[in-house]
This record gives C-alpha cells, sequence and structure tokens, in this order.
C-alpha cells in the first residue's frame, strides 16, 4: 500500500481489515436509538406526504444531504483510499464508508463495467421493521441510496442508485443497493484530493 | 408475491434477548448527521422555535414509548415501576444506558417544587454535534430527548411534562430536563407504601 506504484484495486481483504480498524476508533452511537430515530423520522414523512413516491424523494435528499458530508469525514479519515477517476475504485470507499458509518462489513459485486451492487447482510435500520400492507412498495430504506449517490457525486461520479432488494422486496434476506453510473463530472475530484 | 406467504414476519425474527444485539452500534456521525437532517426538516415546516421543539418532542415521546416496551422485554425481572422514585431511577440510570451508553450524571429533586425532578447530563448526543445559530436563539435539540423521557414516563404510568434547558455551569454547559409530574401522580405516590 506505501509503494508508489499504483495498484488497481487492493484485495477485499485488506479493504476490509482497514475499515475495521478506522470503525474501532469512530465514535459511536447505539444502533437501536439509532434505528428509532430513523423510524420517528419516516412515520413523520407517511404523516406529511402520504404518497410513497414523495417519501422517497424526501428520504433520498435527505441521504444525499448527508452523504455529500459524510464522504469528507471519510477521506479525511482514510487518507490512504485511491479517489481517482476509474469509477470503479470507487468500491473501496463505498466499503469504508458503510462500514464508517453504520458498522457494517459490505461486499461489493461487479455486475458490468458501470455498474456495481453493494450487498448488505445486516441493516440496522430496519431492525424493528415491517411495512404495513399498504406501504408494501415504499423503499424504507432509500437514505441510504440517496447517501450512496450523494458520496459517489462528490467523488464526481453521477450515478443512479437504487435499492434492487431488502426485506420488504426481492431476496428476503439481504439488502442490496444497485450503482449505476450514469456520467463522469466535469472537473474532476479537486487537486487535494487527486493522487499523484 | 403475498406478505402472508412469506416465512416469517417481523414477529418471528428475535428482538434480540442477549445483551449483544442490544448493545450494537453505529457511528456517532451516523446518528448526528440523521439527527440534523430531521431538525432541518421540521425547521422547514414550523415558524417557530417552539413550534419546533414541539416537534422534536414529539418525535420523542413515539420513540419513548417504544423503548419501554424494549428495555422491559429485555430486562430479566422487570416487575412494573410502581413508586416515582424508582420510575426515575430507570429511566435515568437503565433506560439512559440503553440509548446513551451511559446513565444520566444526575438526578435530582427540585426544592422549591415537590412535583419537579431533574436528570442531568452534561454531553447529550443531540446537542453536542448540533450548533444552533444565533438566530434560532434558545432553541434546544435536546426537546428530542425531552420527548423521549415523557414517552417513557406516560407509557409507564407517569403522565409528566418534560422541558429541556441548557445551564451554564462555571465555564461548561449542562442539559437539565426538567420533569414536572401531573398531580394524579404525585397524589397516587403518597399514597404508595414502600
Amino acid at each position: 500500500m506505501s509503494s508508489s506504484a499504483s495498484t488497481t484495486a487492493t484485495t477485499s481483504k485488506t479493504i476490509n481489515a482497514q475499515a475495521n480498524a478506522l470503525w474501532q476508533k469512530q465514535p459511536k452511537a447505539n444502533a437501536e436509538f439509532f434505528a428509532l430515530t430513523y423510524g420517528a423520522l419516516v412515520a413523520e414523512l407517511v404523516r406529511d406526504l402520504e404518497q410513497n413516491s414523495e417519501i422517497q424523494a424526501e428520504l433520498d435528499r435527505m441521504g444525499h444531504s448527508i452523504g455529500i458530508r459524510f464522504i469528507e469525514e471519510v477521506l479525511a479519515k482514510a487518507p490512504e483510499l485511491k479517489v481517482s477517476q476509474q469509477f470503479m475504485e470507487t468500491v473501496d470507499v463505498v466499503k469504508v464508508a458503510m462500514k464508517l458509518f453504520l458498522g457494517v462489513t459490505v461486499e461489493i459485486v461487479t455486475s458490468a463495467d458501470d455498474q456495481y451492487i453493494v450487498k448488505m447482510n445486516e441493516n440496522p435500520l430496519m431492525v424493528f421493521v415491517e411495512l404495513p400492507e399498504d406501504r408494501q412498495d415504499l423503499q424504507y430504506n432509500q437514505l441510504l441510496a440517496g447517501m450512496l449517490r450523494g458520496m459517489l457525486e462528490m467523488l464526481q461520479f453521477d450515478c443512479d442508485v437504487s435499492i434492487s432488494s431488502s426485506t420488504t422486496t426481492g431476496n428476503k434476506e439481504i439488502y442490496e443497493l444497485k450503482v449505476v453510473l450514469k456520467q463522469v463530472l466535469q472537473g474532476g475530484a479537486g487537486e487535494e484530493y487527486q493522487e499523484e | 408475491m403475498s406478505q402472508f406467504l412469506s416465512n416469517s414476519t417481523i414477529l418471528d425474527r428475535p428482538v434480540g434477548r442477549s445483551q449483544r444485539s442490544a448493545e450494537q452500534n453505529v457511528s456517532l456521525s451516523a446518528f448526528s448527521y440523521l439527527f440534523s437532517e430531521m431538525v432541518q426538516y421540521h425547521q422547514n415546516r414550523v415558524d417557530s422555535v417552539s413550534a419546533l421543539e414541539h416537534r422534536l418532542e414529539a418525535a420523542g415521546y413515539g420513540v419513548g414509548l417504544k423503548v419501554l416496551e424494549l428495555l422491559a422485554y429485555r430486562a430479566r425481572d422487570y416487575t412494573r415501576q410502581t413508586k416515582l422514585m424508582n420510575m426515575l431511577q430507570f429511566v435515568s440510570t437503565t433506560a439512559w444506558k440503553a440509548l446513551f451508553g451511559k446513565a444520566a450524571d444526575s438526578l435530582e429533586k427540585s426544592i422549591d417544587h415537590a412535583d419537579e425532578f431533574m436528570i442531568v447530563d452534561y454531553a447529550p448526543i443531540t446537542s453536542t454535534s448540533v450548533s444552533v445559530p444565533a438566530d434560532l436563539g434558545g432553541l434546544s435539540v435536546d426537546a428530542y430527548i425531552s420527548g423521549i423521557i415523557a414517552g417513557m414516563l406516560q407509557g409507564a404510568g407517569f403522565p409528566a411534562r418534560v422541558t429541556a434547558h441548557t445551564v451554564e455551569e462555571g465555564d461548561r454547559k449542562k442539559a437539565v430536563f426538567l420533569v414536572k409530574f401531573s398531580a394524579s401522580v404525585m397524589s397516587r405516590d403518597a399514597t404508595i407504601i414502600g
């Protein structure tokens, strides 16, 4: 890692180990309290907005707002992460970010040149949640999708992030976020972020 | 795919009797960012500081009711608290530890009013990561925690009005949650032996 020769994505094990080490140092908050707070927020949105599409849009917007700020924290705490022009290298950043945010280790599977799937075996947000019959289509986790979108945008990648699987849709045991690159943004990452 | 055909609903999944699941963590950043978005969302929908605090309290209230149930379910031998002081102890130690990782810094009784008590915390998780701009002076985002306390007390049968105050102590500040019990609670408590 200290070698100056540029490497392609570091091995999964190394990144996970690195993420774990950083996680140990993160100040913590109780996950259940976090889940209940998120639940209170979603309940409020349901009361105020009523339509699933609007609720999701608001959650996505909030997530985006969180993502564009949280990425700074990630890059500051993990300066060795490569921030590059290569979309596929964002995989490492996402792994570290998810660990630092939620304490969750994710697995990322590339499905094409311009897309990958982030898989989570556990999701702290959902620990107490089951959607009622008439809300089965609500993407409760949309905040996470917005967050990833915001983070990637800061890395100069304009992406579509959607929830492709959660316990309320699709495969009921795994949470999956699908990331599809739409375009690389002009300007490139800031000077202070780019690798030599 | 009908919900009725699925193998397990949330009621089948363990809610976690073990200490381990209760102690799982997310990052403090995650909570702070989420809470910040929550405050901003409410802020955009109200006109005054007190209305914003009211909304935060309302949000906390529901959480409080649920936290009480969760903790009661988890405690090995939870006997329903009937005495006021015991309930306050429960809130300031057990509940505080579950939510914030440590017990409240102190629980005090008001000298002037028999129905008022104070729970003190030097660094409440809600305000340590939030800075209130000058034009919103007086806003206490800890109103969310006030709501949680109120919800817990209500759920346990001790209705009370809870407000959050920031008090300066020397060169540091502390959050004081003022709990004012309703008259019915006070008179009932006087009759309970123990």
